[in-house]
């Protein structure tokens, strides 16, 4: 059985966990804990370690995924949970500012010592004050050739465009 | 445990060398962490590698990313 991996990363409370649960065909193995630092401001749990969600791609194929902490204090796991990634997703709550500093030293981590392929995924797009895909590419300073993608975590279809358009970017750079 | 943390090995390598599970290996050395004993050390980030390069997504094969890529649309 080959197993390919993606990765969802992010800042805290960006919505790793419910995109992994609107697309995993299994009950995503979650290790939400109760948030016991500033986190709890936000939301009453949080990822601590990571999520795991699968997707069967045929009998001899599964996609895995897997979502990183978002909290700076769990960011050993990111360099585990990133080894042999095939490609990665950063999601970003476009009604956050405050939290785009923190992106941009997620991306930095993952992309300075691997060339990988990667989108962003302005999620809750749904929000009246979310920003545009447009003005996230801005203020993250993301060159025009990253593709920088709505997204609503909560909605399937949405989930579903988003890691078409990172398997594009892989199939670019594939092997015939 | 905390004899193997040498600021070279990786958590991979003393989970590896003390037979532990990896996982296991993060929650003591994060213990470790919180408790100021040790610290973190980022490899040597080495010059990043060319579009083309040998690296793990050029390694994929196109065939591969296709059958992905039917299966997410067919969902």
């Amino acid at each position: 059985m080959q197993t390919v991996k993606m990765v969802i990363s992010g800042a805290v409370n960006a919505g790793k966990t419910e995109f992994i649960r609107s697309i995993s065909e299994i009950e995503v193995v979650s290790t939400e804990r109760r948030a016991t630092d500033d986190t709890r401001m936000i939301k009453k749990e949080t990822t601590v370690a990571m999520d795991f969600g699968r997707i069967a791609i045929g009998p001899d194929l599964v996609l895995h995924l897997f979502g990183t902490p978002g909290q700076k204090r769990f960011d050993f796991m990111w360099e585990i949970l990133s080894e042999g990634m095939l490609g990665l997703v950063i999601l970003v709550d476009s009604t956050r500012p405050e939290t785009f500093r923190e992106t941009n030293r997620i991306i930095d981590f993952f992309i300075s010592y691997r060339d990988t392929a990667y989108v962003i995924a302005a999620n809750k797009q749904d929000r009246p004050n979310a920003w545009s895909p447009e003005e996230l590419r801005l203020a993250l300073r993301q060159p025009p050739h990253i593709k920088v993608l709505p997204c609503v975590a909560s909605d399937r279809e949405s989930v579903k465009n988003v890691l078409l358009e990172l398997l594009y970017v892989i199939q670019e750079r594939s092997e015939e | 445990m905390i004899a193997r943390i040498n600021g070279r090995d990786t958590l991979a390598e003393i989970a590896q060398k003390t037979n532990l599970k990896e996982f296991d290996v993060c929650r003591i050395v994060y213990g470790f962490l919180t408790a100021g004993l040790v610290e973190v050390v980022k490899k040597p980030v080495p010059m990043p590698l060319a579009r083309g390069g040998p690296v793990e997504t050029s390694r994929v094969k196109r065939s591969l990313v296709n059958r992905i890529i039917s299966r997410i649309k067919g969902m």
